[in-house]
């Protein structure tokens, strides 16, 4: 434990050696050039509604984006999203009223075409009553041995601000460190391979504000949750997708995390697409979801620690969902518009947990282990120009 | 990290061409038909792609290595 503890500190605080470290490697990368064959995003503009219902928490909103090319060099993009959120989950519901607020994201980037080097910049900004999220980041790829293999690599920094809308005086910060490696290769012409790794430290305010513990059956009161100050998760996913000959492709990937919080996460997610005809693409897909929890969380202590959590994300719990996306194409390919597609997603989402009651007030601590389910639904037209 | 350093590092080294013969690729560029079929990639609406990956990361205690970037909380 307090090796970890040792571990979060040193890594913490030796992340401004790293982000040099990272420089230079994508420096070096930039001298080491070969024939050009990476392409710029696509141009196109998306406009969506989203919904989701679940475990007494509904969101709905819009999204919209929008991205342009210019001078064959350069493709910038805009979005906005946002997230109407009504209700509250069984633990803040226990201590407060219910609630609705909104959140706010915009985000804008640009990628920069040069040989065949990918460089993209980006900045997102996050805004709702009681939480102020900013993050900026670059991401590099690079197509090398005949454009067989593509590396790439990133880095960001998020800084958020963390308030309470009950508790004027409260603010606190987070700051958020993340490094990104990935490799994609080519094994056959309809077989294609990924490896991806990324970093997350994050220093800060990690506590959700609301959320209580509970010692020896009595809730200690919002804002009772005490966290660690730093926390280092470190990823590693792989995929594989294959397309097979009957206008169909099949996709397999696998998360591997971990934290210095001693969470241990593995996530599996497989997604089958169909085209039917020229108009029709289907897509059906599985994902399942497993986690340990973190060393200092606890339904119920009993007796009072240095750090304490509730927090039923900390918690140890399986999830898996089930869901289909149909995207149709509204014009014929001889239109003006025949790139316009209008696409409706569902998905099923079923949440059990093995270590949180959940409870809706204070009176009902049990030792059952809470669970609920989710409906997610996406509508969204899609147009490339 | 120092793991990734030296991924990092020896890839830099091979990108270089120091000391290695070319790699001839075993798929043309002509070849890659089906590989740059948009259903090759699971990521290929970022709009819907992105979202789901915010909705699980706000319910899940991990993060990272998935296809998008985002920020903010929307988490209660």
């Amino acid at each position: 434990m307090l090796d970890q503890r040792k571990e979060v500190v040193v890594v913490a605080t030796n992340h401004k050696k790293h982000f040099i470290f990272f420089v230079l490697a994508l420096t070096s990368w930039l001298f080491a050039v070969d024939a050009n064959a990476a392409a710029l995003p696509e141009d196109r503009a998306d406009i969506q509604y989203h919904y989701y219902d679940g475990g007494g928490v509904e969101v709905d909103g819009p999204t919209v984006l929008v991205r342009k090319n210019f001078a064959e060099k350069f493709s910038f993009y805009g979005k906005y999203h946002q997230d109407s959120i009504t209700g509250a989950s069984p633990d803040v519901l226990a201590g407060a009223s219910r609630y609705t607020e909104d959140r706010d994201e915009y985000s804008v980037g640009g990628t920069y075409l040069h040989e065949n080097t990918l460089m993209n910049l980006f900045y997102i900004y996050s805004d709702e009553p009681d939480y102020e999220g900013n993050a900026v980041g670059f991401n590099i790829s690079h197509d090398m041995f005949g454009d067989m293999t593509t590396i790439g690599l990133g880095f960001s920094y998020g800084f958020d601000t963390i308030e309470r809308v009950d508790a004027p005086d409260f603010e606190e910060d987070l700051d958020r460190y993340q490094y990104r490696v990935s490799l994609s290769q080519i094994i056959t012409k309809t077989f294609i391979a990924s490896l991806s790794y990324e970093a997350t430290v994050e220093d800060g305010f990690l506590n959700n504000p609301y959320r209580f513990v509970i010692i020896a059956n009595v809730p200690q009161g919002l804002g009772s949750e005490v966290y660690p100050g730093t926390r280092t998760g470190q990823a590693t996913a792989v995929r594989a997708t294959k397309y097979w000959g009957f206008r169909g492709a099949t996709s397999l990937g696998y998360r591997y995390f971990r934290d210095t919080w001693d969470i241990t996460a593995h996530t599996i997610d497989f997604n089958y697409s169909q085209y039917f005809g020229d108009r029709w693409l289907a897509d059906v897909f599985l994902r399942y979801y497993t986690q340990d929890a973190a060393d200092f969380y606890s339904n119920n202590f009993a007796t009072a620690q240095n750090f304490m959590a509730r927090d039923k994300e900390l918690s140890s719990f399986d999830s898996y969902s089930i869901g289909a996306k149909v995207s149709y194409k509204l014009f014929d390919e001889y239109s003006i518009f025949n790139n316009l597609t209008v696409n409706l997603a569902a998905e099923y989402i079923d949440y059990d947990y093995d270590d949180y009651s959940g409870i809706e007030s204070f009176d009902e601590i049990t030792d059952e282990g809470y669970s609920f389910d989710a409906t997610v639904l996406q509508f969204f037209f899609s147009v490339r120009y | 990290m120092k793991f990734i350093r030296l991924i990092i590092l020896v890839l830099i080294f091979i990108q270089t061409g120091c000391s290695l013969k070319p790699i001839e690729p075993w798929v043309a560029p002509y070849e890659r038909e089906f590989l740059a079929d948009p259903i090759m990639d699971v990521f290929r609406d970022s709009i819907y792609s992105d979202y789901r990956q915010h909705m699980y990361e706000t319910r899940e205690g991990s993060r990272g290595a998935g296809s998008a970037q985002g920020s903010g909380c929307g988490c209660n």
